[in-house]
């Protein structure tokens, strides 16, 4: 397990040139173990040159980042490579090799495998991005975009990272490619238990996937907490150039007429569970004319006009709320 | 131009011949409306490259030696000469090189060439095309060079080492970057060629140009210049022998 | 040829087969009879997936290739017509996917020139039609700018840029904006509309975004080589099940209401616009409120 904290990392291109360019500003983040986390920015934000920290190959400017608490040196370099896997934009422009299998064992030269253990990593790697058996034998230059996004994407994750660092690995691709390819590290992160740092301007990815939520603007963080919270924030979205997926804009636009509704609903599924409850509050009506929930207790006399609140729901379907939130 | 300049630079032995050349560069430079010292700016980055010359020859020329002792009996005089001969040509060269490029447009360049080759054409040289690839050429080295610097990082973060080994295991090495830089440039040019033939292109024929180049007095002046020094450093460097 | 000639675009039976080696599957036909009809100025997203033959049906447009069978007319022309092959390749002008291998000029004025000279126009016209192009675009102000310095979105305006100014009658994007991020994208988007709505350019605009397809006049779903929906955008993003099934998204407003619908709500089908849909939810829950009260 590996946990990467960055402490006011900065990073300037070319510095002490007069092409200089400062591509990240002060960013404190700390990575723990499992965590799905999403970066988001527009082109140029800084998302890339960040990525390129987590394994060392950039180097920061100003401030530190540390790998398990300990700041990495030239010596472990490979190793610490090894295990943060960073899978680039449109990797399979990096593929070489005769075969995929040579392709993907690329990773592992130099580590002192057996050729027997070797040839178990890669069958489990193309086995994780969904290939078959049937591709390791075949040139990486005969397949098609989306098979050869994910040999190269198989050719990474076979060194076992802890880590899994993937830049736009949706690019390009079609709607069931993008679907697929993501389905596929979510399953990787579930069953290896990796990290996954996923950058990307696909909001709607980001809002289905990712736990934590980086947004990037002009190499500062913009924003940084839970997708909820970060898609709530409709506003601060638009200016950095995304896009709040748009069932959160239909919701909050909704939620001007409706305020009971959740605000953080970033996905169509949860917006669907949402209008169905509010949907059977509406129809819901209160015992009698003095507007108490089911069970009448002293309590919403007390207050008048009871509180709705979680439990208001009607379990046993007979259009009357069971309760009140103080009962 | 450039080639006759290129040629004189070599060609050109004495220092008065070198002082010679210093003096055109630093006029043409002023002509241009580049001041000499931003051409200069330009030469920076290989300032290393020339000390280096400077060292590896003064070791590696054999002659007389400097001295009897140390290190420095390894070091001729001769060797000195002329190694500060190939750092000058190296500077010269370089600054008319930066001269044409920051007064040019590559393509610019390209129709000069283009011009330039026309008789050839009577022999059946497709120049017009040979003009455009060059250009096009031009315009991707950026792209190039900018997909090369990724590839090789990405290359680095699967583990590969580009710096250990014997001479041959480090050219092995250079593989994992070579070959995927090598099919990206043939897809772009099979891209770039659809392209273009989307936008209607079809050779030479019937192509007319934004832009047309027209000798003017500047460049009778350039060229009378240019064929003046030509002739001086051809008899400085011939006659005296 | 009256029909045809108001139709810029109109394929008859269209059939395709990439040679025994070439293209993604050898030998198999990429296109299996496409008929269809675009009227001048329409603006038409054309969506399908990986392998459905969006592509190859867009080069068919611009003659970059011949059908195996069938024919295709631009503007009433035949493109197998090698007489007239130029002037197809003008009235369908062609963006495509990735901007920089298809930037050709060292400087954005020399790229977006580059069209008009192959057209053989004088220099004059050119000059004229080079700043025109770039105003209309937006990118007048970067007229010198070398190409690899610009983004993204940049540099697919000056792509743009340089079909303009041929003067096309039709503009076919081959995902054009698959690579650019949000922002760009709205960009291009916003810049295609206007070319549409106050020029009467045609736009054909072959995208994986649905959201993109939404904003079309019409869109057309292409699976395995043939036309499997076309219509409307509520009428084909209404067809949630049959989209996935082919391997599409459908926008998030549509699945919304779809999936809302599918469990007995009332809702309005087609609904594409936010707020169209918030109006249309409003009124549904609103509705549910209101049956109580009466009961």
């Amino acid at each position: 397990m590996l946990s990467i904290r960055l402490e006011n990392l900065s990073h300037t291109y070319q510095r002490g040139t007069p092409v200089e360019k400062t591509a990240l500003h002060n960013i404190t983040l700390l990575i723990e173990p499992g965590m799905f986390l999403g970066i988001a920015g527009r082109s140029g934000s800084g998302k890339t040159t960040l990525l390129q920290h987590l394994n060392g190959l950039l180097k920061p400017t100003s401030g530190c980042i540390t790998f398990n608490g300990s700041p990495m040196d030239g010596h472990g370099m490979r190793d610490l490579r090894r295990r943060v896997g960073l899978v680039f934009q449109h990797p399979e422009n990096q593929l070489f090799e005769e075969t995929v299998c040579r392709d993907i064992a690329f990773g592992l030269s130099g580590t002192g495998l057996s050729p027997a253990e070797i040839d178990i990593r890669v069958r489990g790697a193309l086995e994780a991005v969904g290939l078959g058996e049937t591709f390791l034998n075949r040139s990486p230059f005969e397949l098609s975009g989306g098979e050869k996004r994910r040999v190269a994407i198989a050719g990474v994750i076979v060194t076992d990272p802890s880590v899994l660092v993937l830049d736009e690995p949706t690019a390009g691709l079609d709607p069931r490619g993008r679907r697929e390819l993501l389905d596929h590290i979510v399953a990787l992160r579930r069953e290896r238990g990796m990290t996954v740092v996923l950058a990307t301007h696909d909001m709607e990815q980001m809002a289905r996937h990712a736990e934590q939520v980086m947004v990037l603007e002009n190499g500062s963080s913009a924003l940084f907490g839970t997708a909820r919270d970060v898609f709530r924030d409709v506003g601060t979205l638009e200016r950095v150039g995304l896009e709040a997926p748009r069932i959160t804009i239909l919701m909050s636009k909704l939620k001007k007429v409706f305020p009971e509704i959740d605000d953080g609903i970033v996905t169509v599924d949860a917006a669907v569970e949402e209008l169905k409850r509010l949907h059977r509050r509406q129809g819901l009506r209160w015992r009698d004319h003095d507007e108490r929930c089911a069970r009448g207790s002293v309590c919403c006399r007390e207050f008048g006009s009871p509180p709705v609140g979680p439990q208001d729901e009607d379990p046993d379907g007979d259009g009357i709320y069971d309760a009140c939130i103080s009962c | 131009m450039a080639t006759v300049f290129m040629t004189l630079v070599f060609l050109a032995d004495s220092y008065l011949s070198f002082l010679l050349l210093l003096f055109f560069t630093f006029v043409v430079a002023g002509r241009a409306g580049r001041p000499f010292g931003h051409s200069l700016r330009g030469i920076r980055p290989i300032l290393f490259i020339a000390l280096f010359t400077l060292a590896v020859n003064s070791f590696a020329v054999k002659g007389t030696p400097l001295s009897e002792y140390g290190i420095l009996c390894h070091i001729t005089r001769e060797g000195i000469e002329q190694s500060v001969r190939m750092v000058i040509r190296l500077l010269l060269l370089l600054t008319g090189a930066s001269i044409l490029t920051s007064t040019t447009t590559p393509l610019a360049l390209m129709d000069g060439l283009a011009a330039l080759m026309r008789p050839l054409r009577r022999l059946r040289v497709p120049v017009h095309e040979l003009a455009m690839m060059m250009a096009i050429g031009l315009r991707f080295i950026p792209v190039l060079l900018e997909e090369g610097g990724r590839i090789f990082k990405a290359q680095v973060s699967r583990g590969a080492g580009f710096t250990s080994g014997n001479p041959l295991q480090r050219a092995r090495s250079c593989i994992p970057v070579l070959v995927p830089l090598f099919a990206g440039a043939f897809r772009r040019a099979d891209d770039l060629s659809t392209a273009m033939e989307a936008r209607c292109f079809r050779g030479s024929a019937g192509r007319t140009r934004m832009k047309t180049l027209e000798f003017s007095r500047a460049d009778v002046i350039c060229v009378t210049a240019m064929l003046a020094l030509s002739a001086v450093l051809f008899c400085m460097e011939f006659v005296k022998m | 040829m009256v029909a045809t000639k108001k139709h810029i675009v109109e394929t008859q039976g269209v059939e395709f087969s990439y040679g025994a080696c070439g293209g993604p599957v050898p030998g198999a036909k990429a296109l299996d009879g496409i008929s269809l009809r675009i009227e001048k100025g329409e603006f038409v997203a054309l969506v399908g997936g990986n392998g459905s033959g969006k592509t190859t049906f867009a080069r068919l447009l611009n003659a970059l290739l011949l059908p195996t069978s069938g024919t295709v007319y631009i503007d009433g022309i035949d493109t197998k017509d090698k007489e007239r092959l130029w002037e197809v390749r003008r009235v369908a002008g062609m963006v495509f996917q990735n901007p920089d291998s298809q930037i050709i000029g060292t400087t954005v004025e020399e790229d977006v020139a580059f069209g008009p000279e192959n057209l053989g126009l004088e220099p004059e016209e050119t000059r004229r039609r080079v700043r025109e192009a770039l105003r209309r675009v937006g990118m007048e102000r970067h007229a010198d700018s070398p190409p690899h310095l610009l983004s993204g979105g940049r540099k697919q305006l000056v792509s743009i840029a340089g079909i303009i100014a041929m003067e096309p009658g039709c503009l076919i994007l081959d995902e054009a904006t698959a690579l650019l991020d949000p922002t760009a994208r709205e960009e291009i988007m916003e810049l295609l509309r206007r070319l549409n709505r106050e020029e009467g350019i045609t736009v054909l605009h072959i995208t994986h975004d649905m959201e993109e397809a939404a904003l079309a006049d019409r869109v057309i779903v292409m699976h395995a080589g043939r036309v499997a929906l076309d219509g409307k955008p509520s009428e084909v993003f209404s067809r949630a099940s049959l989209l996935r099934e082919m391997g599409l998204d459908i926008p998030q407003v549509a699945e919304l209401s779809e999936r809302l619908r599918g469990e007995g709500f009332d809702l309005p089908s087609g609904l594409l616009d936010t707020d169209a849909a918030v109006a249309a939810l409003e009124r549904m829950l609103a509705g549910s409120r209101h049956a109580v009260h009466t009961t």
